[in-house]
């Protein structure tokens, strides 16, 4: 019988994530002292990390310094990658974790913080109520404006609605914004099986689908109103 | 039942192709989601998430942010720089704090930490500063060592090549005498069109063997060993017979490949001569001259070319490995009968052997170090000017930092280092060829007119002055853009030699060029670079974008193909290719083992080349991203078996490894019947026919042969008809149909009393025609150019 050719590459290492070769080498060539390797490093990660940090949620006045952050980590362990690995998974990696222990760092304080303002009577209410609260102005403030501009405030309204997903919808939705970083590695990163990351995305699509429903509904609504009264 | 809810559930579990699939197994959901608003606009919503995610805006941190961070990262011998400033930062105060963790754990003293240690000692060195704190505290394991990107054979192509399509051994138009006789003949010139048409982006391999093919071809020339073929009159042919009269030369396809007399073998062993060659033919140029072509005289103003049924290969990209291997056969048993000797009957088939490499992204590109050559005639024509404009324009927005660009332009001696003037040694250009006169601190000293000699000399000599040997090859290249017509061209081609030896690539943007203009591709050939043909103004920065993101595309290295067929089988021949003489071999031979170091030394790949192996041998230098190479090997058997084993040892650039791949044919005995993928392999080699047959048409038309060009297509129609009619599983093929009907459309354009003043654009037609049958269609190509996504 015919007997179809087999594969048998030799070495182990990773079978997935295969992303172009000059990433694999930048982490090596800057521990061998090279020293355009880690800006070419900077130069094709500030954007991806960068939009990590906005879709994420992350405040503004935090921002800078968890960009920093994420890239001195990546400073600290260039000695621990290898050039077998894909790069980007392996940075998106430090990349969540470093929010993920900020997230949980922050929490810990917010909420020492409320249980002694609570204790010493002070009001704990926020400043900033939960949700997007800009969403409903938002609807009313496009009402009129042109298709391209409704388009563009419903894109920016969507950045703001992402962060307010539950947490893993969040993560699995942001990521899978990056531009390179498939599904497998998502599941990598997350350390998730692919298929409840993909339910995860679903779930994270619903929602927005909901709230762009309902948004879409409110401003089909004001507009109706608007046309009566003119 | 909750419709509404329901439905968010199938959205969920499966996404909208569920909730389709329900609609149309059960009425009541269809109708409540024709009914329910709520549901109409969530699932209106749902389609519209993907794409309003895809416009995300796109956020950039600040400047001031990313100095921050490249002076943390910088070594510390600076004062305020390196680890000393990212110490004080107060973002490193968690690292810290993990560190001396870490510290306590692996019980060190805590002394090392109070008092200044050998180990903590910032300063500079050949490691980062970081990366030695740690490495020398907790005794972390050395970096892998693996050295930048050894692209050193790097043609940095994107096209995709037939191997093996060029060499049918014979054409079929000669009687069996001539067999031998006009195989060497076509091998000469056919060879010779290969090298011609297909070396675009070329190797050294490639480049010694197009001037070892150039001078045999050329001493046969002299020698007019090689009568062409004989061309009857052209009113011998009943033109509105088409498809009857015509049917004078075709020959019996299967017959003549089932045919097992009077055969000649050759030894199974040896190096044979790879046509792999990655480029991209003329492809663009000839579109846009097609496109200008006034086809009125045409019937429905016919786009003759666009026809072609391109070769559709059965076998996938991989996803884990670099390559993959395919083998078949087109026969799917072996003959059990005795011949009339009482030996068993002879089994002539043909052996298949694909590579497929993997489709790669692209990814970034590396930092390029340019030296750009502006070579324009005084009194260049507007539309020169314009189109140099252009691509000037073109590399303008496709600079990005860390990019370098110095600059020399020929004549009036103008040059600019790119350390001069940074940012605008391109707006120097542009203005220099607006007329405008511009100063700069190289040539403000007065300067004199130069050669392109010598401005090639100078631009590499820029360019050698910051190259780093760790970057890729490719990073560091002379651009020549020239509208002159190359003199001195051995001179250049020394020089583009010498310079692609120490690294630097020499690509060519021909302006104003015809395709085939030798002289330019003498030079990228010894230049290992690329040549590009601008069809207008307005493709100016995907050429550009192409030819600065073509250092990445490799996917394989030094692939080593062997091919051992078992006992009882013997080689007629592999189609389309050559037995390597011993000087020729021993070439291939050193290629391959100085790539072998290079990636060794470059990126850990360990070094395992250097013996022969057993069986037919080619040595494919690179593989781009998502090509197909396909070897044909025209083989007989005479007994059920094995029949060979294939084994391909490459150098993996995706995975970093030395990459192996085996495979092993054997048939049982009995009636052979031809499935999907027998059938395959004999398409490939009818298509090689057909490529073969249109292209000699259009090298006829080119000297204005008509009657040899119709003798040439219509003995490709006949040979097509009678391959229909005998194989019954092609009788209704669409493929071959559409084939024919391309070759009908050219026999009736060549036969109209118009033709004649059409011959260079019908030449081209063919050409074109040619290249769409082993090729995915441009508009496709065109459309993806960030990855090599052509196939056979």
């Amino acid at each position: 019988m015919k007997k179809q050719a087999s594969s048998q590459p030799e070495g182990g290492g990773p079978q997935e994530g295969v992303l172009d070769l000059n990433e694999r080498n930048w982490l090596p060539r800057h521990c061998r002292g090279d020293e355009k390797a880690f800006d070419e490093l900077l130069l094709a990660y500030r954007g991806p990390v960068n939009n990590f940090l906005y879709r994420y949620g992350v405040e503004a006045r935090h921002r800078d310094d968890l960009f920093q952050d994420i890239f001195l980590k990546i400073l600290l362990s260039a000695p621990s990658y290898r050039p077998s690995e894909p790069l980007r998974p392996w940075i998106v990696s430090i990349v969540l974790n470093t929010v993920r222990n900020f997230r949980r760092d922050r929490g810990r304080r917010k909420h020492a913080m409320t249980r002694l303002k609570a204790r010493t009577g002070s009001n704990a209410s926020s400043r900033h109520a939960p949700g997007n609260p800009g969403s409903g102005t938002l609807a009313v403030q496009n009402h009129g404006l042109d298709e391209q501009v409704h388009q563009q405030s419903t894109v920016l309204w969507l950045e703001r609605r992402i962060a307010t997903l539950p947490e893993r919808q969040r993560e699995v939705l942001v990521l899978s914004t990056l531009k390179g970083l498939r599904m497998k590695d998502i599941a990598v990163v997350m350390a998730l099986p692919e298929s409840t990351v993909k339910t995860h995305l679903r779930r994270a699509r619903l929602a927005l689908a909901e709230s762009l429903a309902r948004r879409e509904q409110v401003s089909r609504s004001e507009k109706g109103h608007a046309e009566d009264r003119s | 039942m909750n419709y509404c809810e329901h439905l968010k559930k199938l959205l969920v579990e499966d996404g909208q192709a569920a909730v389709e699939q329900a609609r149309q197994h059960d009425e009541s959901l269809d109708m409540h989601l024709q009914g329910c608003p709520e549901c109409r606009d969530l699932l209106q919503a749902w389609v519209r998430i993907p794409g309003l995610l895809d416009q995300l805006p796109e956020h950039e941190p600040g400047a001031e942010l990313l100095q921050t961070v490249r002076e943390a990262a910088a070594p510390g011998d600076r004062p305020g720089s390196g680890l000393k400033t990212a110490l004080r930062h107060r973002v490193l105060a968690p690292s810290l704090a993990s560190a001396a963790v870490l510290l306590a754990a692996i019980g060190l003293s805590r002394e090392l930490l109070m008092h200044e240690s050998p180990t903590l000692q910032i300063t500079p060195t050949r490691q980062n500063d970081v990366g030695e704190l740690l490495e020398g505290i907790v005794s972390m394991p050395a970096p892998v060592p693996i050295d930048g990107e050894d692209q050193f054979f790097d043609y940095r192509g994107d096209d995709n090549a037939f191997f093996g399509q060029r060499n049918a051994g014979q054409a079929g138009l000669e009687g069996q005498k001539r067999q031998e006789v006009d195989r060497l003949d076509r091998d000469a010139e056919l060879k010779l069109k290969d090298a011609v048409v297909s070396f675009d982006e070329p190797n050294e391999l490639a480049s010694r063997e197009y001037e070892e093919k150039s001078r045999d071809r050329n001493s046969r020339v002299a020698k007019k060993e090689f009568p062409r073929t004989e061309t009857p009159d052209l009113s011998s042919f009943e033109v509105a017979a088409i498809g009857g009269a015509f049917a004078l030369h075709g020959f019996d396809f299967l017959g003549h490949y089932q045919q097992t007399d009077q055969l000649h073998f050759q030894p199974a062993s040896g190096y044979w001569a790879n046509t792999y060659v990655p480029g991209d033919p003329e492809i663009r140029l000839l579109n846009a001259r097609l496109a200008q072509w006034d086809r009125s005289w045409l019937e429905n103003n016919a786009a003759l070319e666009r026809g072609v049924a391109p070769v559709q290969q059965p076998f996938d990209a991989p996803a884990d490995n670099a390559l993959a291997l395919n083998l078949m056969a087109d026969v799917s048993a072996i003959s059990n009968s005795a011949a009339p000797t009482g030996d068993n009957a002879l089994t002539r088939m043909r052996l298949q052997v694909g590579i497929r490499g993997i489709e790669h992204r692209r990814g970034q590109r590396p930092a390029m170090n340019v030296g750009l050559v502006v070579d324009l005639p005084a009194d260049a024509p507007d539309d020169v000017r314009i189109a140099t404009r252009a691509l000037l324009d073109a590399m303008l927005q496709s600079k990005q930092a860390g990019d370098r660009f110095s600059l020399v332009m020929t004549g009036s001696g103008l040059v600019v280092n790119a350390d001069d003037f940074r940012f605008g040694s391109l707006q120097l250009a542009k203005q220099h060829i607006a007329g405008q006169e511009v100063e700069t601190h190289s040539n403000k000293n007065g300067r004199s007119a130069l050669e392109l000699n010598s401005a090639m000399e100078q631009a590499g000599e820029m360019v050698r002055q910051s190259d780093d040997p760790s970057r890729p090859l490719g990073s560091s290249s002379v651009i020549l853009i020239s509208a002159n017509q190359l003199n001195n061209v051995e001179q250049l081609t020394g020089l583009a030699h010498e310079q692609a030896k120490e690294g630097i690539t020499l690509s060519v943007f021909p302006l104003g060029s015809k395709p085939g203009n030798e002289s330019v591709e003498q030079l990228v050939l010894a230049g290992l670079g690329n040549r590009r043909y601008l069809e207008a103004p307005g493709k100016a920065r995907q050429l550009i974008e192409e030819e600065l993101h073509a250092s990445s595309r490799a996917v394989a290295r030094a692939a080593r193909l062997s091919i051992r067929l078992a006992p009882g089988v013997q080689l007629i021949d592999v189609v389309g290719s050559e037995r390597l003489g011993t000087k020729r071999a021993q070439r291939v031979r050193d290629i391959e083992n100085s790539m072998d170091r290079r990636l060794s030394t470059n990126l850990g790949i360990q070094a395992d080349r250097g013996e022969d192996e057993d069986g037919i041998q080619v040595v494919i230098p690179s593989i781009f991203s998502g090509d197909s190479v396909t070897v044909l090997l025209d083989v007989v058997t005479d007994r059920p078996g094995a029949i060979a084993d294939v084994s391909l040892r490459y150098k993996d650039l995706v995975f970093l490894r030395n990459g192996s791949l085996q495979g092993h044919l054997e048939l049982p005995g009995g009636q052979s019947s031809r499935g999907p993928a027998e059938l395959a392999v004999l398409k490939n080699l009818l298509s090689y026919h057909f490529v073969e047959a249109i292209e000699q048409a259009a090298e006829a038309l080119g000297r204005e042969q008509a009657a040899e060009a119709i003798t040439v297509l219509s003995a490709m129609r006949a040979t097509i008809e009678q391959a229909r009619r005998d194989l019954p599983a092609w009788a209704n093929d669409p493929d071959l149909i559409r084939d024919l009907q391309v070759l009908d459309r050219y026999l009736a354009a060549l036969a109209s009393p118009s033709a004649g003043a059409h011959h260079p654009f019908l030449a081209d037609s063919l050409r074109y025609a040619a290249w769409a049958k082993t090729h995915r269609p441009l508009a496709e190509y065109a459309t993806r150019s960030g990855s090599n996504e052509r196939s056979h």
